[in-house]
């Protein structure tokens, strides 16, 4: 009783904050414009747009692509950190988290004074006559995926490094000697052991970069909309409250999904490693 | 001196040569141009207290470290510019280091994998290796599924069966319980015999390294303090430092004196000590070891005992040691306690008298 007693402050503001605006979205969701009765319009509108359809590859593809290149960036980062003396890895971990404490909103606009048409990358390749015409890097999917790739490497890099800090170093040494040189050593010894690290940093990078908003908003442009960008448009907009819910709805679909999928395989890792 | 090998045909003379090999880390020098010879076949183990440098020696045979200066040669070739995955070296380490998501059997074949040796041989040597290390039936097992002795056979059989030019074992029983310690110590040497694979033991612990090894290399603050057999070093340490690692009880600073025609140490103002054999010039400080077990402890207090050598004193205290007690006596002119061992049935108390023989007292330098 006392343990009831003492946790409801904390249930009563998840029923607030959490619970209720998640019913009021169902509600939306699932009524007529009147608010008369149920129907499924909203999501029938929404798969016949072609735009939301649009939204919605890009989302899944800007996703796994930044997912893909936070693995790619993180690996080499993690096992760097995690093999380093203490001063120098925790000088190399702050670097790498400092961009947290930066708002992303600064971050973005940050990616348009490098990435812009008159940005410092379109400036230095003509100069030394790499290209003739400047690249389109923002206000396209490229833009949002240097973007995010760069907000969330730190979540890889952290998610990695909890698990390859606790390996045995001597590992790898074995595999060494073995006759293994070092690029086998990682796809036989390194990546098999940080499988659990790997499965939780492609959770949060790939949940984060599906609801991710300032990020595609200023880098995407209007243009490339992502589902989140698209639902602001909904609200903001169109005032269209009934299809931002369906929306809604669809992403936290598509994020239960890729949980559903996550566990799947750390259970079948669980199974055959334990 | 670099070109050790013997006459063609026989091969290298050396399983493995150290020419004046340093490692710096930083400001400090972890190994002091250290030099070294294995020959085929030997059991050689690198002996001192944590931080003398020998872990670090084996991690340069391995490849892990770059030395800082000198030359390291394995069967006549040198290897300081060869990766560690070209060297053919078999590694043990103190955690054993098993893949843990690999079946026994996976794990030794680990290495015959990397070198694409055919399926059917592999599985042949890889029971081979399981058998000879006495694991047959237990290949199908996951690391978490063995106690600490039957990983510590699999990662001794996982080196051993690619049949490499250097086992090294770091340590490799230090996380067995003293029962299975004692048992492994023994299959070491067996298997090691059996396989004929030269063999560097890296341990802190100077009972393995006298029962296991052909040779001992005896290390402090990175140098070489005494290389020899288990018997030359238990019997003519040659430094202070040898002496106190390997326990000698009483160890005393003193100087060395001309007394006629003969050296003397003295260790105190009122006491010299003759003794039989002293290299060092009058005047040099000096440390003189004497064995507990060389010390007669006479029960009956001669408070006339002035000869050299000889010495009355009060036992102060007494530390059981199975058959035989050690005595601490106090002696008159003395700063330090002298340990001599008695019979634990016969203890004595109180007043006695210390003597021993001038040939048991060793004229040492002080490097501890």
């Amino acid at each position: 009783m006392t343990a009831w007693a003492l946790s409801s402050p904390a249930v009563l503001l998840v029923l607030v904050v959490a619970i209720t605006p998640s019913l009021i979205l169902l509600y939306q969701a699932f009524r007529t414009p009147d608010g008369a009765a149920f129907t499924l319009e909203h999501f029938e509108r929404l798969f016949n747009s072609r735009i939301a359809g649009q939204a919605f590859w890009r989302t899944l593809r800007v996703s796994l692509i930044t997912t893909l290149l936070t693995i790619a960036g993180g690996y080499p980062l993690a096992m760097l950190i995690a093999r380093s003396r203490e001063r120098a890895a925790a000088l190399m971990l702050g670097i790498v988290v400092f961009p947290l404490m930066v708002s992303v909103v600064v971050r973005a606009f940050g990616w348009i004074v490098i990435l812009g048409p008159s940005g410092i990358v379109n400036q230095i390749l003509p100069g030394i006559g790499l290209i003739t015409e400047p690249l389109a890097l923002v206000q396209n999917e490229i833009g949002i995926i240097i973007g995010e790739t760069q907000l969330l490497l730190p979540y890889m890099v952290l998610s990695l490094l909890a698990v390859l800090r606790n390996v045995d170093p001597h590992l790898e040494e074995a595999s060494l000697s073995l006759g293994a040189n070092p690029l086998r050593t990682f796809f036989a010894v390194t990546l098999p052991v940080s499988i659990p690290g790997l499965l939780s940093g492609v959770l949060l990078v790939f949940s984060l970069a599906i609801t991710a908003f300032a990020t595609p908003q200023i880098l995407g442009g209007a243009r490339s909309p992502m589902l989140t960008t698209l639902l602001y448009r909904n609200v903001f907009s169109t005032y269209d409250w009934a299809a931002a819910a369906a929306i809604a709805i669809l992403l936290a679909l598509l994020a239960i999904g890729f949980v559903t999928l996550q566990r799947l395989a750390g259970r079948l890792w669980e199974k055959s490693h334990g | 001196m670099t070109d050790m090998t013997s006459p063609a045909g026989t091969g290298p003379a050396f399983a493995v040569e150290m020419r004046d090999v340093s490692k710096v880390f930083g400001e400090t020098t972890v190994l002091d141009r250290i030099s070294f010879d294995i020959r085929p076949g030997e059991f050689v183990t690198f002996l001192g207290p944590s931080g003398c440098g020998k872990t670090t020696s084996l991690r340069i045979l391995a490849g892990f470290e770059q030395a800082t200066s000198g030359d390291v040669r394995i069967n006549g070739q040198s290897v300081s510019d060869m990766p560690p995955w070209h060297r053919d070296i078999g590694i043990v380490f103190q955690s054993y280091a098993l893949f843990p998501y690999m079946t026994a059997r996976d794990n030794v074949g680990f290495g015959l994998k990397m070198r694409r040796v055919p399926k059917a041989e592999m599985a042949k040597r890889v029971e081979e290796a399981l058998k000879l290390v006495g694991l047959s039936g237990l290949g199908d097992r996951y690391p978490r599924q063995l106690s600490g002795g039957q990983r510590q056979r699999v990662a001794l059989a996982r080196a051993l069966v690619i049949k490499p030019q250097l086992l090294l074992l770091d340590e490799p029983l230090s996380n067995l319980d003293a029962k299975l310690r004692n048992e492994m110590r023994y299959e070491l040497k067996r298997i090691q015999r059996e396989s004929g694979i030269t063999t560097v033991f890296v341990t802190h612990d100077q009972e393995e390294a006298f029962s296991l090894s052909d040779r001992i290399v005896l290390m402090s603050k990175g140098e070489i303090k005494q290389a020899g057999t288990s018997r030359e070093i238990w019997e003519k340490p040659r430094t202070g430092f040898v002496a106190d690692f390997i326990g000698v009880d009483n160890l005393l600073p003193g100087a060395v004196e001309k007394d006629g025609d003969e050296l003397v140490v003295r260790i105190s103002p009122s006491v010299t000590l003759k003794t039989e054999i002293c290299d060092f010039a009058p005047g040099s400080a000096v440390l003189v070891a004497v064995r507990a077990k060389d010390v007669i402890l006479n029960p009956v207090a001669d408070e006339t005992a002035t000869g050299l050598n000889v010495f009355a004193g009060n036992i102060i205290d007494v530390e059981y040691r199975g058959e035989r007690c050690a005595c601490r006596v106090r002696c008159e002119g003395i700063d330090q306690t002298l340990v001599a061992l008695v019979a634990s049935s016969h203890v004595p108390s109180g007043a006695v008298t210390l003597s021993f023989a001038s040939d048991a007292v060793m004229v040492l330098t002080d490097d501890r």
